[in-house]
């Protein structure tokens, strides 16, 4: 197939990708849309992607929300590209400054899952290594910790306390600044 | 030893440890507070928050410039922690004791004399009492820092709870007794200033400038180094905050002409020249105040205030020595920023009581004081914050420091990390 880097530019942006969920559902992706995630990129690379990708880690559900992700995203990466050569004009900037408002509004709209579907997420965007959805989402989870006890940490993540209180009466004394 | 954990149920999070590392790292850098309670959800949470790996990783994420968590207010009478972070100190005030100056997690107080100095630590809540230093120092002028004993090699990520050095820098005085015997001409009025004459009937003795001083405590050593001494300034040492760039720490003086620089390494003084103010009036006004600090690339700056209304930035221009002579006393000084506080509607244009009392190295933030409030002026955008109110400010201290949760020692062999992907 057309490899990625190659002369060939719009060959391989129309190029499509099969990328197959665990529960063995099939989605048809772009190149460019796929290539976001640099573990699809690598197997595009090695031409192993005929046939399509099998992804026995996600499921279809997850992908689909992952797909919608990288769509927007390599919508935005292309924009990018285009304006960086050698427009660079105040009109420009000001469309780049639009999208960069509407994709973070898409951002903010697609966090909007419940926590599992925002775990699983996590663990997708590990497995498939894309750094953007994987910093958004770790970000998410990390934003909801602010200002909680660790009470209410372990209650939003099921997390079951296995410290002695010992132990934990060890940590607060050691950072009491930070249950004043 | 530990107990042994009670069963686990289920997954705490279906995440393994990287990724949940992934979401930790990401906790803001001024939110200790939080990710010092999130350590505390469970054992596998406590581990990953006191690998230090994880503090090098937070460090690359987030930059290597710490956040203030707060700031220290000096109203004469007493020295009070402010919070700008969710970090709050056990104990926010100290009667009776001034704040001089803070760095790499410590605030230096000193008591009712200069020479009565502590270090306070707000993270732990640890004060140290420095033994005073030689009594033959600093008759004429003092001022002090304090700092990692490890400067110049340490990054400053979790040091406060190491070794620290104070460095005291002043003027010392030869006092000289006066003879009031007129007819033996001991003393001539004559060629006495105004002021010398003053200080005589006042102090009995007479003042004659001898040199100025640098000496170092250190806290392994429990005592104050032998002193070094370089020729008087024919000014006093300011009581504004030092600005520490590389190895070299700067104090201001007083004349707000120039600057005393002291190198930690050869421990020698020297005196480097400022700009002269673009309003030669500006002198003459009370709340004129320079405050050093250390700019975002790295070199040394100050801000000035100038006419109570213009605040500039300077830097210091690399690898031009500023010679201190009569023509060429402002070379090696650059002009990056002026802010006019008269556009802020917080500021009264007219009032000429505005003055700057501080300034966060790194970040280039500004600490100005309108009578009874206190803003922070952001020198790149020029906004301004109110960021207290309620007393009249002497001296604002940023803190500012990494604050790595302390999760003990045993917390980080006992196991828990990374024994697995998952704990599902």
């Amino acid at each position: 197939m057309a490899s990625a880097g190659s002369g060939d530019e719009k060959a391989a942006a129309a190029a499509m990708i099969t990328l197959i969920s665990s529960d063995n559902e099939k989605f048809e992706v772009t190149e460019a849309t796929a290539t976001l995630s640099q573990t699809i990129r690598h197997m595009i690379e090695d031409g192993c992607t005929d046939g399509g990708v099998p992804l026995p880690n996600v499921t279809s559900k997850i992908l689909a929300r992952v797909i919608e992700y990288c769509k927007k995203h390599a919508t935005a990466a292309a924009g990018e590209e285009g304006s960086s050569s050698s427009f660079s004009d105040a009109a420009f900037l000001e469309v780049d400054r639009a999208f960069l408002e509407e994709l973070e509004e898409f951002d903010d709209a697609f966090l909007e899952v419940d926590r599992a579907t925002l775990f699983d997420l996590i663990l997708a965007a590990n497995y498939l290594d894309i750094k953007g959805l994987l910093n958004l989402t770790c970000q998410k989870v990390a934003d909801s910790v602010k200002g909680k006890t660790p009470e209410q940490i372990r209650e939003m993540y099921n997390i079951v306390n296995d410290l002695t209180p010992e132990e934990e009466a060890e940590i607060r004394r050691e950072t009491q600044w930070a249950f004043e | 030893m530990p107990r042994t954990p009670p069963p686990r149920l289920r997954a705490p999070l279906a995440l393994p440890d990287e990724l949940v590392e992934e979401i930790l790292l990401r906790v803001p850098p001024n939110d200790p507070t939080s990710l010092a309670r999130a350590a505390l959800a469970c054992r596998r949470w406590r581990g990953l928050v006191a690998d230090p790996v994880f503090h090098r990783r937070r460090l690359e994420l987030h930059g290597a410039v710490p956040p203030m968590l707060g700031f220290v207010y000096d109203s004469f009478t007493r020295t009070s922690f402010i919070p700008t972070s969710s970090c709050r100190p056990h104990r926010a005030d100290h009667h009776g004791r001034r704040g001089f100056d803070a760095r790499h997690g410590r605030v230096l107080l000193h008591g009712r004399k200069y020479e009565d100095f502590i270090v306070w630590n707000p993270i732990t809540d640890q004060l140290v009492e420095v033994p005073r230093p030689p009594d033959f120092l600093g008759n004429s002028s003092v001022k002090a820092t304090v700092l990692c004993a490890a400067t110049g090699v340490c990054d400053h990520f979790d040091c406060h709870r190491g070794p620290f050095i104070v460095v005291m820098v002043g003027t010392n005085d030869d006092l000289e007794d006066v003879d009031f015997d007129i007819e033996n001409n001991h003393i001539d009025f004559d060629v006495l200033s105004e002021s010398e004459i003053e200080g005589i009937m006042r102090e009995g003795f007479r003042r004659v400038p001898k040199d100025m001083f640098a000496c170092v405590y250190s806290s392994e050593l429990g005592a104050w180094s032998e002193p070094t001494y370089a020729e008087h300034p024919n000014d006093h040492v300011d009581w504004g905050r030092s600005a520490l760039v590389g190895n070299t720490l700067y104090f201001m003086l007083v004349k707000y002409e120039s600057i005393l620089k002291y190198d930690l390494g050869t421990r020698k003084m020297s005196v480097i020249g400022l700009p002269p103010y673009a309003h030669a009036e500006t002198i003459y006004t009370q709340f004129m105040r320079i405050q050093l600090t250390t700019m975002e690339d790295g070199r040394l700056g100050f801000a000035r205030l100038e006419e109570s209304i213009e605040l500039c930035l300077w830097s210091r221009d690399e690898g031009v020595e500023v010679v201190r002579n009569w023509y060429h006393k402002f070379t090696g000084w650059t002009l990056c920023k002026v802010i006019d506080l008269k556009v802020s509607p917080l500021v009264d244009p007219i009032a000429h009581y505005n003055s700057l009392v501080g300034f966060v190295e790194g970040v280039s933030v500004a600490f100005v004081a309108v009578q009874n409030r206190l803003f922070t002026v952001d020198m790149k955008s020029g906004l301004m914050r109110k960021v207290f109110e309620g007393c009249f400010f002497s001296c604002v201290v940023p803190y500012i420091t990494f604050c790595p949760p302390a999760l003990g020692a045993s917390s980080r062999d006992d196991g828990t990390r990374r024994v697995g992907t998952s704990s599902a």
